[in-house]
């Protein structure tokens, strides 16, 4: 497209309190400064969007950049040309409503924060992962099917945390293990060997 | 669909990844399916409190072997709490052939002669042929171990030991393909002659008088610490990029390096230095970006000298590409001597200089000192940071006083550069 068009496409979708904003003093007087250069700016260049369908039949839209960078099986889909823009959708039958509209605010803060220092970052992934275990399990299948390794990552490390240090009694209720499958007899050889761990 | 439901494949990698003993136990008794998925466990850990509070009546060792015979193919060992010899064949008669690092503490230390116990728990490592990786904590290196050569090994390490010249001779003959060798807080080294071809990184701490022999001979090495040696022969360094050499007990009389053309870093530090060993060094050196100078006195003899001065031109001179320099009390104070900031050619300039930290110790001799300061400022064109370092002035003498303000003075006009610790 050329760069005019560009431009008052782009003037267009400003909301005002942007373009308000875009006037900034310099040297004494106040100037205007090109608010489509500030919007591309803030958003990255290709402005292109995908379409991903969930479980539920609802479509979330996203920037194709942030999801290409962070899943595996979409960067795919766009590079082998199966995704055509003007009319497709990502059909992810396997992911609910729910938990899609999170693994996309995961790779979106990941995508626009990746500058930010490494404490901020892990603090936001803690409070992103604060979630019920059926909520976490969600999650990691959603993450393991898009191939999302660093939410992968993540999600093993709190999972491996939830392990650590604790009883067995305490990780079957967090794991919601109702029938362990041992014989009465391993069960009480277990119990046997180590008393301290139940 | 909740956690129970997770595919077997995610479990076992999830569960693959614990290490710490206590949690894959526990792992192997909350479900029959947790069982099978530990198997896959890749690293045993065993911290030292492991056993304190035995339950059952099972020895350690036992409890070890069981629950290393669960794992299909354990990659890594470490065991921190104590064990016997016995206890160690069996477990590495179950691993050793998958077995890449293992880590022990020894704890035999403390035995005043070596046990008469055969084999010995350092025989019993020979067992554990793929090594890639081997550390030991507190062994007793007295008598040799009958290993064959380890063909894998690529890192060794030693951390609390009393060595026999021989007995270390025999080690490092059964691991030919060394990469790495650390050997720290080693007690009873007197002489050492490495020849490992394939070497790229050596980090020898020697305890004692400080006279230790060194002979190094890896025409690959790239980083060469060295501490408690007096005489250090290296002749091929052509890779050398970072080397330190320190000395707190003893003398460092001799140096011996081939040459030093890609080296990066420098660190020469000690009570003592011989003068011709101090100024062999620094002329080798003459590519170095980081030099770090901390050597208390010269002297060739038992006697401890103060250092003669050093030219400041001619050292900036001869180190062209110096980037951050880390000079200590009286080496610092050799560099400020009156003649050589007399008549300083128009054209001198110290062209890499970034950082400079420099200590000082003592008020004698303030006028130079400054001198040499204002001098590295004015002809350090990039120079971005200046640390002077102020320790222990004994202030009983007004001088003192006098040279702290003038240091002062100094950071004041230089206040975006010169910072005081």
């Amino acid at each position: 497209m050329e760069l005019l068009c560009i431009r008052q496409w782009i003037s267009g979708l400003l909301p005002t309190w942007l373009s308000a904003w875009c006037i900034k003093p310099v040297g004494g007087a106040l100037v205007r400064q090109e608010p489509e250069y500030i919007l591309l700016a803030l958003m990255g260049s290709p402005l292109k969007k995908i379409m991903l369908c969930s479980s539920e039949k609802e479509i979330f839209s996203v920037e194709e950049q942030v999801m290409v960078q962070h899943s595996v099986i979409i960067n795919n889909m766009i590079e082998d040309g199966s995704y055509n823009h003007e009319e497709s959708k990502i059909p992810l039958d396997c992911v609910d409503s729910k938990t899609l509209k999170k693994v996309i605010d995961y790779c979106t803060h990941h995508t626009h924060h990746h500058n930010d220092n490494q404490e901020d970052l892990e603090a936001w992934d803690a409070q992103f992962l604060n979630v019920d275990s059926n909520g976490l399990y969600d999650l990691l299948m959603a993450a393991n099917y898009l191939e999302i390794r660093n939410l992968l990552d993540l999600i093993y490390g709190t999972i491996k945390n939830m392990i650590k240090g604790k009883k067995i009694d305490e990780i079957r209720r967090i794991f919601n293990i109702k029938d362990h499958g041992f014989t009465p007899e391993e069960e009480e050889q277990n119990r046997k060997e180590y008393p301290h761990f139940y | 669909m909740s956690m129970e439901s997770l595919p077997d494949a995610l479990l076992q990698y999830i569960l693959s990844h614990i290490s710490n003993a206590r949690d894959v136990a526990a792992c192997n008794c909350v479900s029959k399916r947790w069982k099978d998925a530990t198997t896959y466990v890749r690293t045993l850990y065993f911290p030292r409190n492991s056993f304190d509070n035995p339950s059952s009546g099972e020895i350690p060792d036992n409890i070890v072997q069981r629950m290393v015979s669960n794992v299909v193919k354990l990659e890594e060992l470490v065991v921190y709490s104590p064990f016997s010899p016995s206890g160690l064949a069996s477990w590495l008669s179950l691993v050793g052939q998958s077995l890449t690092q293992l880590e022990l503490r020894m704890d035999n230390l403390a035995d005043n002669q070596a046990s008469r116990e055969s084999p010995s728990k350092l025989d019993c490592i020979g067992a554990a042929k793929n090594l890639v990786s081997l550390k030991l904590w507190g062994v007793l290196m007295i008598n040799s171990p009958k290993w064959d050569v380890f063909q894998n090994l690529s890192t060794l390490e030693i951390i609390g030991a009393r060595l026999e010249d021989p007995v270390l001779t025999v080690v490092l003959l059964a691991c030919p393909y060394l990469k790495r060798l650390l050997l720290l807080g080693c007690e009873g080294v007197r002489s050492i002659s490495i020849e490992l071809p394939y070497l790229e990184e050596c980090k020898l701490d020697f305890y004692g008088l400080g006279n230790c022999s060194l002979s190094l001979i890896s025409p690959k090495i790239e980083s060469l610490e060295v501490q408690g040696c007096s005489w250090i022969r290296v002749p091929e360094t052509g890779h050398l990029k970072k080397l330190s050499i320190s000395n707190s007990s003893g003398r460092v009389y001799m140096i011996d390096f081939g040459n030093l053309n890609v080296l990066e870093f420098l660190s020469m530090r000690g009570v003592q230095w011989c003068w011709d060993a101090i100024c062999k060094m620094l002329k080798l050196a003459s590519e170095v970006k980081h030099l770090f100078m901390k050597v208390e006195f010269t002297g060739d003899f038992e006697a401890l000298q103060p250092f003669p001065e050093i030219d400041f031109v001619e050292f900036f001179n001869s180190h062209p590409k110096l980037r951050k320099f880390d000079i200590h009390g009286a080496m610092f104070a050799a560099l400020c001597q009156r003649n050589s900031l007399k008549h300083v050619d128009p054209g001198f300039v110290i062209p890499c200089l970034e950082e400079a930290v420099i200590t000082v110790r003592s008020p004698l001799n303030a006028e130079q000192k400054i001198s040499t300061l204002e001098s590295l400022l004015k002809y350090g064109k990039n120079l971005r940071t200046m640390v002077i370092k102020i320790l222990q002035m004994k202030s009983c003498h007004t001088s003192a006083d006098d040279f702290f303000d003038e240091i002062c003075r100094l950071r004041y006009m230089n206040h975006e550069k010169v910072r005081i610790e």
